[in-house]
């Protein structure tokens, strides 16, 4: 999707599937490091706990197990080793599929949390969704009629949009849908096999509630984008060839505003991954937010870690993803990036 | 300096949100101050006789809680939490991130790699996981809360100035001040942080109102204030069971919270438009 009006030469064109490629490989090798720090950060989370690992690893007291014992323990665990020989393993283990052993259930880590994943991945995404579908319009609209009445509504709304607590507007619309009207469910998720529309139906309290703090920021971001696009030229030319305002805004404008909106879209996808965290443990939804929080509760490191784990590393994929679209869409960046 | 505040305030006054921001913010200042005066009830005694009252019920304008507790003199208590816990998680995060973006913008070269490294390592986890992981290791409790969210929310302000350092410490004023042999902290702190501060004090700001946001959201999950202090997250929390009987209970925290951080917004906003307009 090249902006209209930017010719590309061809001998240029050739070389863009060979460079994007080399751009991806690149991007991708960065994220080694990344992941690694991360798994380092999230390793040492028990280490830095108060309290000796072994104890918390086995969630007793030490009055109840003898030094002996806990010694064999700690021999068994591993804990005597060095810290980089631990981490390696740590690593090593986490590669394979192996997080550990839940301490409350004895489940098996990652078992447990690849169920979660795509309940909140259902949940962002559906977020995101409800989002876009208010910023975009509200945005333009905003734009196209600056200082407008509208326009002050919008801002005004976008300001309450990112000042509201997601945990009260989840009580709002549970008061007002699920216990008042009783056209929504309270709480819970629902399959697809149990209807398209009892899946709907369970899904859009906690998507609007997770969406409306992104759909204002959107907004705001949207409006000043379409404001510093609708003054260029190519779009004076386009109304000078007598098109009309809509195919203007929509066709033209709209469509290199969107540019800058992607990448912030990207990394707020983080904050959607946090806002999840409090959605999910308001509708009871069946993820990995709720998950961590229970067993942060709990106390379960092994849980905690995974989850964490598993989060971040989703978010820097989805970022991986968003670079990648970025430069598909804006050519110009990726000449930038790899200089 | 003088006439720079004039100027200042020329701009400010004319934005009528900001200025209902800082009006709202100030009385709410003077509400937690004063809270003792406003309301003769303890915001933590039970009172199993009267408990689940509802709004406008005499002696109790805002009703009671589950154990008998005024909800309005929770609520006045519990800005006195919120706003002390904003601006704890703010001098957290502007003392560190002012701190590393200097000495990154500053001095450059390898402690500029290893700052600007770890501001990296911090961005590559999402913020609020990132702090629900500390609390994991901290263990709940407001005091917990503002660690976490103070070491967390640094980086914003480290990366900021330290761009400002960048640009600014090429220019002249810098370069003679270097000339006459000052030292490199009081060039710093004399000449180069007072005009980095400008975005900086708008971020703060509105910071702030996240700060809040955020710290409400732990509480509410449980990993923050601890019951029966009247924190506005946790009253939320504490009222949910009681949402059918006593919508009261979790509606007024939250509207606490929204206006706020609303507040802050406001006055972030205006501060921007009138501390430095290229902002806009």
């Amino acid at each position: 999707m090249v902006p209209r009006g930017t010719a590309t030469p061809g001998h240029a064109r050739k070389g863009i599937g060979a460079s994007l490629l080399q751009f991806i490989a690149r991007r991708t090798l960065i994220l080694l490091p990344t992941l690694l720090a991360i798994s380092f950060v999230v390793f040492m989370m028990v280490r830095l706990a108060p309290g000796d690992p072994v104890m918390i690893l086995i969630r007793q007291s030490e009055q109840t197990v003898g030094t002996e014992e806990i010694e064999k323990l700690r021999q068994d665990l591993g804990l005597n080793d060095p810290l980089p020989v631990q981490f390696g393993r740590f690593v090593n283990r986490a590669l394979h599929g192996d997080l550990g052993k839940s301490l409350f259930t004895s489940q098996d880590v990652f078992e447990t949390i690849v169920e979660r994943i795509p309940p909140t991945i259902l949940l962002t995404c559906s977020a995101m969704t409800v989002s876009i579908l208010i910023a975009i319009p509200v945005g333009v609209l905003s734009a196209t009629r600056q200082y407008s009445k509208l326009d002050y509504a919008a801002l005004s709304g976008a300001l309450i949009g990112v000042s509201m607590p997601s945990f009260w507007l989840g009580f709002m619309l549970i008061l007002l849908f699920a216990l008042r009207l009783g056209i929504l469910p309270a709480a819970g998720m629902a399959y697809l096999d149990e209807g398209f529309g009892t899946f709907l139906k369970h899904l859009v309290m906690p998507s609007v509630t997770l969406g409306v703090g992104l759909a204002a920021v959107i907004t705001r971001l949207v409006r000043s984008s379409m404001l510093e696009v609708i003054r260029q030229d190519y779009v004076r030319t386009a109304r000078s060839k007598g098109l009309s305002e809509r195919t203007v805004i929509y066709k033209h404008a709209l469509k290199n505003a969107l540019i800058p909106v992607v990448t912030v879209i990207g990394m707020q996808f983080g904050s959607l991954l946090g806002g999840a965290v409090i959605v999910e443990t308001i509708f009871a939804w069946p993820g990995m937010g709720r998950q961590a929080v229970a067993s942060i509760m709990r106390r379960d490191f092994p849980m905690i870690q995974g989850n964490v784990l598993l989060m971040c590393t989703l978010f820097v994929m989805v970022n991986l993803l968003i670079d990648i679209l970025y430069t598909v869409i804006d050519p110009r960046i990726r000449v930038e990036k790899m200089k | 300096m003088e006439t720079g505040f004039v100027v200042f305030w020329q701009r400010f006054k004319k934005n009528r949100m900001a200025l209902l921001g800082l009006c709202f913010l100030s009385l709410e200042v003077a509400v937690a101050a004063f809270a003792p005066l406003l309301t003769p009830h303890d915001p933590t005694r039970l009172a199993l006789e009267k408990t689940l009252l509802p709004p406008l019920t005499p002696g109790h304008p805002l009703g009671t809680d589950e154990f008998g507790m005024d909800v309005f003199a929770r609520l006045i208590y519990g800005g006195r939490i919120s706003l002390v816990v904003g601006l704890i998680v703010i001098s957290l995060s502007l003392t560190i991130g002012l701190l590393m973006g200097s000495l990154a913008g500053y001095y450059g070269g390898w402690l500029d790699n290893v700052i600007m490294r770890l501001v990296d390592l911090l961005a590559a986890f999402p913020f609020f996981v990132l702090a629900i992981s500390i609390m994991a290791v901290l263990g709940p409790g407001i005091y917990n809360v503002m660690i976490a969210l103070g070491s967390v929310s640094w980086i914003g302000y480290a990366r900021m100035v330290r761009g400002q350092f960048l640009g600014l410490k090429e220019k002249e004023f810098v370069e003679s001040a270097r000339a006459i042999g000052l030292s490199d902290w009081t060039i710093i702190r004399k000449y180069l942080l007072p005009n980095a501060m400008a975005p900086v004090i708008v971020q703060a700001t509105l910071g702030m109102g996240g700060a809040i946001l955020s710290a409400s959201g732990l509480s509410f999950l449980g990993l923050g204030a601890q019951p029966p202090t009247p924190e506005w997250g946790a009253m939320l929390s504490a009222g949910q069971i009681y949402i059918r009987r006593a919508p009261h209970l979790s509606t007024y925290p939250g509207l606490a919270i929204m206006f706020t951080v609303l507040a802050f917004n406001f006055l972030g906003d205006g501060l921007r438009d009138s501390l430095d307009p290229r902002l806009k």
